[in-house]
């Protein structure tokens, strides 16, 4: 199984198929597991540039999100056991309490895997001292919020505030997204950003993270 | 010119006596503030059901299903009579009551295989939807079996009590559309099962969404020529094609996929002499051939914050769709001033209105919508949308 297959089937979108080529990637080709996922990021990057040319859309996001997920299941306890010392980032993702809305969440977090970060998805309808011990509980100095209703937007601000509480929010960047949002909504409400969608959203926390 | 004459006018393309004004609902806790809070709330409903029926209360609320949903969009009508609206939508949603194990919330699940919790607005169900169920082809069998066999006659009966029910005080003092929303076809195909799902099948096997868009089609072309047959002349496809960056598949795919199913309804609804247009929010401007190829005469919502210019739409299909929306809800009918609300109407009604084929209308509706807003955006409607414009 070589590299560029690996890539073309992030590309392709096969979800069927990812997680045996992986496999066969590690177990009988033996190539190291670092290697495996600059080929599945390099996919993502391609999906990312053909959502953002118009060529791809949000059902072709979700199945590249999932082909990746398939993909993470077989690599990522190779990862852990390759066991170098890099510190990865770690990101927060979650949706605000109040909202079962999780698909452009979980895109991100497929494309946060995708870039080396690692991810701690705390899913949907989640309150805000959740995310505060689970910032303490892990050192994340990134949390990204998705908020689709416009009932629930301000639970960014009493995310905000709860960090303030706990002394957090000074080491933590507060990134969000959703219909209702926009910038200006987002500052106002104790954001540091604001994405479009997923594939905004990894630039501007990669930018973020640095 | 009484409210039904204006909004035909309007969707024939015409200029009426003035700009019609229309939302795709009122929340009930805003219903409750304009009409007064009724004596027995929706949960007061299931608190004495669950009282007296502990075992059974799921089955003997949904067999209650009907009355509470005609009572829902009975005073949803009331009230935009109260608050002068020219035009309010009714649907039934096809629901029943469950109960999962260990899991406390209060859940109902629909024929498209959707789970929804109902959570309590003020004393009155506000359905969310939570995830889909329907995702093997072995679950899609026996829904497409239910679907086009005892369902479709069950819900042909339903809706024309429902509808009865739903207009019986108001028919001469506003014009009722119907509308298939939260039931719309491409929603309850994606949510029913599950993005991911519905994502893989689009990539992997489109021919099965392309069946799945038609048995859902032909369902919604039944029940509504029984809401025809009750009376009902206009109708709103509740879509929902688009997010807030654009479409939520290429304009192709939907070419492909939808515009089959889409077809079928807007000829059946036409050759009875009806109207129909479609309800989208999101950035839908790449999909607007997309929605006149389908059929459809008319085009709602039209998010302004989802960056939909409506004197681009106007320009583009304004010939072809009758224009309705464009006041946003996520602030100008929510914490927006008397004059920011003017000042969208009059903006609105400006682009849109020149010509004739517009309706002001909210974007969209939720519990936090402000009656004194959607007050305001009526009262603005009626001083600015008089024709000839005056602009």
């Amino acid at each position: 199984m070589d590299f560029e297959k690996l890539t073309e089937l992030i590309i392709e979108l096969e979800v069927d198929d990812i997680a045996d080529a992986v496999k066969e990637a590690l177990e009988t080709d033996g190539k190291d597991p670092f290697d495996v996922l600059s080929a599945l990021t390099k996919g993502m990057d391609e999906v990312g540039k053909r959502y953002e040319e118009k060529e791809y859309y949000l059902t072709e996001l979700v199945l590249a999100g999932e082909t990746m997920k398939e993909a993470f299941v077989i690599l990522q306890p190779a990862l852990a056991a390759a066991d170098r010392s890099e510190s990865k980032v770690k990101v927060i993702i979650a949706t605000v309490k109040g909202d079962n809305h999780d698909i452009g969440k979980n895109i991100l977090g497929s494309l946060l895997l995708s870039s080396g970060f690692e991810v701690i998805d705390l899913g949907m309808d989640v309150d805000a001292q959740t995310i505060v011990d689970k910032v303490k509980e892990t050192g994340a100095i990134i949390v990204a919020l998705s908020s689709l209703l416009t009932m629930t937007v301000e639970q960014i601000k009493v995310v905000h505030e709860a960090l303030k509480s706990a002394g957090l929010r000074g080491g933590v960047k507060l990134i969000v997204g959703g219909a209702p949002l926009n910038m200006e909504l987002a500052k106002k409400l104790g954001a540091d950003d604001f994405a479009d969608d997923a594939v905004q959203g990894i630039k501007n926390i990669k930018e973020l993270a640095n | 010119m009484n409210c039904r004459e204006r909004i035909l006018t309007a969707l024939n393309l015409e200029e009426p006596d003035r700009v019609p004004c229309h939302t795709i609902y009122i929340d009930a806790n805003n219903v409750d503030k304009i009409l007064g809070k009724p004596q027995i709330t929706d949960f007061d409903t299931v608190d004495q059901v669950k009282r007296d029926n502990p075992d059974g209360w799921a089955e003997e609320l949904s067999d209650l299903i009907e009355s509470v949903e005609a009572s829902v969009f009975s005073r949803c009508v009331d009230a935009a009579v109260e608050i002068g609206l020219d035009c309010m939508q009714v649907g039934m949603i096809p629901l029943y009551f469950v109960e999962i194990p260990n899991d406390n919330r209060l859940l109902v699940k629909d024929i498209f295989g959707r789970m929804w919790e109902v959570r309590n607005n003020e004393g009155n169900f506000n359905p969310y939807y939570l995830y889909g169920t329907l995702d093997t082809p072995e679950k899609w069998k026996d829904t497409k079996e239910q679907i086009e066999g005892p369902l479709t006659e069950k819900y042909k009966k339903f809706v024309r009590k429902f509808y009865r029910r739903a207009i019986k005080k108001n028919k001469d003092k506003i014009f009722v559309a119907v509308t298939n929303d939260l039931a719309g076809i491409f929603e309850s195909a994606s949510q029913g099962m599950g993005m991911t799902y519905y994502s893989k099948m689009v990539h992997k096997n489109p021919k099965f969404i392309k069946e799945v868009h038609e048995v859902y089609a032909q369902f919604t072309a039944d029940l509504y020529m029984s809401y025809m047959d009750e009376g009902a002349e206009f109708f709103v496809e509740s879509g929902d094609l688009a997010y807030h960056t654009g479409p939520m598949m290429s304009p192709k795919k939907f070419d492909e996929l939808l515009l089959p199913a889409y077809k079928l309804i807007t000829d059946a609804v036409h050759d009875r002499g009806g109207k129909i247009v479609l309800h989208t929010d999101g950035q839908i401007t790449p999909l607007l051939d997309f929605v006149v190829n389908c059929g459809f005469d008319g085009l709602q919502s039209l998010e302004p914050t989802a960056g939909v210019d409506l004197a681009v739409v106007k320009k583009k299909v304004g010939e072809r769709l009758c224009l309705m929306g464009n006041i946003d809800v996520s602030h100008i009918l929510v914490d927006a001033t008397k004059e920011e609300v003017y000042d969208a109407v009059k903006y609105a009604i400006k682009t849109g209105g020149p010509g004739g084929g517009f309706v002001v209308s909210a974007a969209n509706m939720h519990p936090g919508v402000s009656v004194e807003n959607l007050k305001w955006m009526i009262e603005a409607t009626k001083e600015f949308g008089a024709y000839p414009l005056n602009f």
